[in-house]
C-alpha cells in the first residue's frame, strides 16, 4: 500500500503549474499545455487511489484515466486548430493581442 | 422500455439513440446531398431527427409517468450497475430533455433559413446533433463519469459552432476564450470527480448519495464543494467565471446563440443542482448558493445596462437569469428547485425567441449596434412583437411565463427564510425591464423609419419567433400543464432520493 | 475594466500563492479520507497484484465487461473531434 500524502502532494503542485501556467504564458499553445497539465494532475490523483487497498489494485480508476486521456486529447486538438485560424487573421500568437472584444 | 435495444439487454434510451446515429448519419447525407446538388437535404435530416428526438422523450415521459414516477434504468451493458455505467432517468431528466428538444426542434427549423448562404453546412449540421445529444447524455446520466464524456461531447461541439463563421476574427477570438476557460473547467470537474471516488470508491450517483450523504464537515468536502461548484460554474456562467459569455454568445451564429443561452448553460446549471443534492446535505451549501446568487444577478443586470450591442446585451441578461435560477437552488426546498426548473423551460423559450428574433434583425440589416437599428420594428412586425413579448417576460411582467416562475422563486425565497434574496430579486428585476424598454423603445421609433428598405424576415425564421411568443403568452395564461409536470420533476430530486437509491442499489 | 488589467499579474500572483497555502495545508494537515465512506458491496472486482504481468490484461478485461457504455460513446466524441477540425480547417468556398 503506497502512502497516499506524496501523490497528492503532487497533484497539488501540478495543479498549481498548471494554472500559473494558464495565468502567466503568453503563448497560446503554451496555455493549451498548461489545460493539459490539469487534466494530469486529476489523472495522477486518479492513479493514485487506485493502489489504496492493501495487495490488490482497483481497476475502476485506471480505466477512467484511460478514457480521460482521449477527451483531453480531443479537447486539445481543437484547440490547436483553433490557434492555427488566430495566426491567419491576427499573425502572431500572442495572446495579449486578442484584446479585440472588450467590455 | 421506451429504448433502442441493440443487444443482451443493452437498452439506449430512445432520444439520445436517435440522436447520436442521426449525427452519426448526417456527414454521410452531407457530402450525398453535396453531390446530388439538393442543398436542403441537410438540415431536412437535422429536423427529422430532431422531431424524433421530440416524439420519443414524449413517450419516455408517458412511461415514467405511467409507473408513479418510477426512477427508469437503461443502458447497462453488462454487468449491473454500481459498476456499470447507467443511464438512470427520472421525473427530472425527462423535464430536461423535453425542454432540450423543444428548443433543438425550433432552432434546427430557424437554421435551415438563417444558414442558408453559409459554406461547410454538413459540419455545421453534424455537430449541432451532437451538441444536443450530449445534453441529452448529460441530463439522462445516472453515473459520474457518464456525465462527463457526454459534457466533453457537449462542450467540444459548441467550441466550434461558437467560432463556425471563421472568416472574420471575432468568432474565432471567443471561441478560444471560451475553449480555454471551459477546458479548464472539465479538468476541475475531473478533479472533484477523483476526490469523490477517493472517499467512497464508486462513482455512481445511488451509490455515491447513499455513502456521502450526511457526512461531517471537513475541510475535504470544503474542498471538494469548491472544485464543484468551479467545475460546473464556468459552463453554467457564475459569476466570477462567466467571462467568456459576453465574448461568445454574440460572435456565434443567432441560432447557435440562442441554443447556447436558452439550454446548454441551464444544463450545466441541472449538473451542478443535481450532484450538489446527492452528494451533500442541502444546509451545506445555502450560503454560498446564496451569495453567488445575488452576485450573478446584479452583475448581470448592471453590465448589461451599458451595452450598445444587441447580442451582447441579451448575453449578459442571460447570466442574470442564472442569477435567478441560483435562488431557487440555495433554498434547498423543493418548492425552490419547481421555480428553478419552470425557470429553466420558461427561459429556454424566451431567451430562444429574443436570439432568434434579434438574428432576424441582423440579418436583414446587418447590424448588431443597437443605435444603428433605429425604426426596423416598425418594418418587420413579427419580429418586433415576438422581442416585445420576450422582452415582457424576461422582465417577469404578469400575462407572460417569466413572471410565474419567477414569483414561485422570490416565494420560496421567502419561505426558506433568506428574504434579502427576494428583496435584490425585485430590485433586479425592475433594472432588468430599463434596458429591455430602451432596446423596444429604440425599434419602434417612428421617425427614423421613413424611407427605410428593410423588409420582413423570411417566412421560416419568423414564422418560428411568432409560434414561440405564443407559446410564451399561452403558459403564461394557462400554466398547469407544465406546473405539473415541474412540481413532479423537483420533488424527484429532493423527496423521491430514496427511490433513486433504491432503484439501482436494490 | 480595462483599469483592471493592469493588475493582472498581482492578481495571478495572489491567486497562485493562496492556492500553494490553501493546497499545502489541506494535504499535510487533513487525512485523507481514502475510502472512508465506503459502503459494502459497491467496490467492483479488485485486481491482485501478485502476477505482475497480468494487471493489464485483466483491466482491459474490466473496461470492456463493465465499461462498455463509456467506451461507445468515446468513439462519438472521438468523431465529433474529427468532424470539428475538419468545419476550422476547411476553406469557405468563395476562397482560395
Amino acid at each position: 500500500m503506497y502512502p497516499l500524502t506524496p501523490f497528492l502532494t503532487a497533484t497539488g503542485l501540478m495543479l498549481i503549474i498548471g494554472l500559473a501556467c494558464l495565468m502567466v504564458k503568453r503563448d497560446m499553445v503554451r496555455i493549451l499545455i498548461g489545460i493539459e497539465i490539469l487534466f494530469n494532475a486529476a489523472n495522477l490523483s486518479f492513479i493514485a487511489l487506485s493502489t489504496q487497498t492493501l495487495g490488490f489494485v482497483d481497476p475502476l480508476a485506471q480505466s477512467v484515466v484511460m478514457m480521460a486521456i482521449v477527451l483531453d486529447g480531443t479537447v486539445i486538438a481543437v484547440g490547436l486548430a483553433m490557434v492555427l485560424n488566430i495566426y491567419r487573421h491576427y499573425g502572431t500568437i500572442d495572446i495579449r493581442k486578442l484584446r479585440r472584444l472588450k467590455w | 422500455m421506451v429504448g433502442l435495444e441493440l443487444f443482451s439487454g443493452f437498452v439506449l434510451p430512445l432520444p439520445l439513440a436517435v440522436l447520436l446515429f442521426g449525427g452519426l448519419v448526417s456527414p454521410i447525407l452531407g457530402s450525398l446531398s453535396d453531390r446530388m446538388m439538393i442543398p436542403r437535404l441537410k438540415g431536412a435530416w437535422m429536423v427529422l431527427i430532431s422531431a424524433g428526438a421530440l416524439i420519443s422523450v414524449y413517450m419516455l415521459y408517458l412511461q415514467v409517468k405511467a409507473s408513479a414516477n418510477e426512477i427508469l434504468l437503461m443502458g447497462v451493458w453488462g454487468q449491473r450497475p454500481p459498476l456499470a455505467g447507467c443511464f438512470e432517468i427520472d421525473m427530472l431528466g425527462v423535464f430536461m430533455a423535453g425542454s432540450i428538444s423543444v428548443l433543438g426542434l425550433l432552432v434546427a427549423v430557424y437554421s435551415i433559413s438563417y444558414m442558408e448562404k453559409e459554406s461547410r453546412l454538413t459540419e455545421f449540421y453534424t455537430l449541432m446533433a451532437f451538441m444536443v445529444a450530449g445534453m441529452m447524455g448529460v441530463v439522462m446520466a445516472g453515473d459520474m463519469f457518464t456525465l462527463f464524456v457526454f459534457w466533453e461531447l457537449m462542450g467540444l461541439s459548441s467550441y466550434v459552432l461558437v467560432a463556425f463563421q471563421k472568416r472574420t476574427w471575432g468568432p474565432i477570438e471567443a471561441g478560444f476564450k471560451y475553449l480555454v476557460m471551459s477546458a479548464t473547467a472539465g479538468a476541475f470537474l475531473l478533479l472533484s470527480m477523483s476526490i469523490m471516488y477517493g472517499m467512497t470508491g464508486t462513482l455512481n450517483f445511488a451509490a455515491l448519495a447513499a455513502s456521502l450523504k450526511g457526512a461531517p464537515v471537513t475541510p475535504w468536502t470544503i474542498f471538494l464543494l469548491s472544485c464543484l461548484i468551479i467545475g460546473f460554474g464556468v459552463k453554467s456562467a457564475i459569476v466570477p467565471l462567466h467571462t467568456w459569455l459576453p465574448d461568445a454568445h454574440p460572435e456565434a451564429p443567432s441560432p447557435i446563440s440562442a441554443l447556447l443561452s436558452g439550454i446548454v448553460i441551464e444544463t450545466g446549471l441541472y449538473a451542478m443542482v443535481r450532484v450538489l443534492f446527492l452528494v451533500f446535505e442541502p444546509g451545506f451549501f445555502t450560503w454560498p448558493m446564496a451569495i453567488l446568487a445575488i452576485i450573478t444577478m446584479s452583475l448581470g443586470n448592471i453590465m448589461a445596462l451599458l451595452q450598445t450591442d444587441l447580442k451582447r446585451l441579451l448575453a449578459y441578461s442571460s447570466i442574470a437569469q442564472i442569477g435567478y435560477m441560483l435562488i431557487g437552488v440555495s433554498t434547498g426546498l423543493s418548492y425552490g428547485l419547481l421555480g428553478t426548473f419552470m425557470h429553466v423551460f420558461n427561459h429556454s423559450l424566451m431567451k430562444g425567441v429574443a436570439f432568434l428574433a434579434a438574428g432576424n434583425i441582423v440579418h436583414e440589416t446587418g447590424t448588431r449596434d443597437i443605435s444603428e437599428m433605429r425604426g426596423v420594428g416598425r418594418m418587420m412586425p413579427l419580429t418586433t412583437f415576438a422581442i416585445i413579448i420576450a422582452f415582457l417576460g424576461l422582465g417577469g411582467v404578469p400575462g407572460t411565463s417569466g413572471f410565474i416562475s419567477k414569483l414561485i422563486l422570490f416565494n420560496a425565497s421567502l419561505g426558506a427564510g433568506i428574504p434579502i434574496l427576494a428583496v435584490v430579486g425585485v430590485l433586479n428585476s425592475t433594472l432588468s425591464m430599463a434596458y429591455y424598454l430602451r432596446v423596444i423603445m429604440v425599434l419602434l421609433d417612428g421617425k427614423a423609419a421613413e424611407g427605410m428598405k428593410v423588409k420582413e424576415a423570411p417566412l421560416m425564421m419568423a414564422g418560428v419567433s411568432l409560434v414561440m411568443s405564443i407559446l410564451i403568452i399561452a403558459l403564461g395564461l394557462y400554466p398547469n400543464p407544465i406546473m405539473g409536470i415541474s412540481t413532479d420533476a423537483s420533488e424527484a430530486l429532493i423527496t423521491g432520493l430514496a427511490n433513486y437509491i433504491g432503484a439501482v442499489l436494490r | 475594466m480595462s483599469k483592471l488589467f493592469r493588475y493582472g499579474s498581482t492578481m495571478s500572483a495572489t491567486v497562485i500563492i493562496a492556492l500553494l497555502l490553501v493546497l499545502s495545508w489541506i494535504t499535510v494537515e487533513e487525512d485523507f479520507p481514502a475510502f472512508q465512506y465506503a459502503q459494502p458491496g459497491v467496490r467492483g472486482p479488485l485486481i491482485p497484484v501478485e502476477p505482475y504481468n497480468g494487471i493489464a490484461e485483466n483491466v482491459a478485461r474490466f473496461l470492456w465487461d463493465h465499461r462498455a457504455l463509456d467506451l461507445n460513446s468515446q468513439a462519438f466524441v472521438i468523431v465529433a473531434a474529427i468532424v470539428c477540425s475538419l468545419a476550422m480547417l476547411k476553406a469557405e468556398e468563395g476562397e482560395t
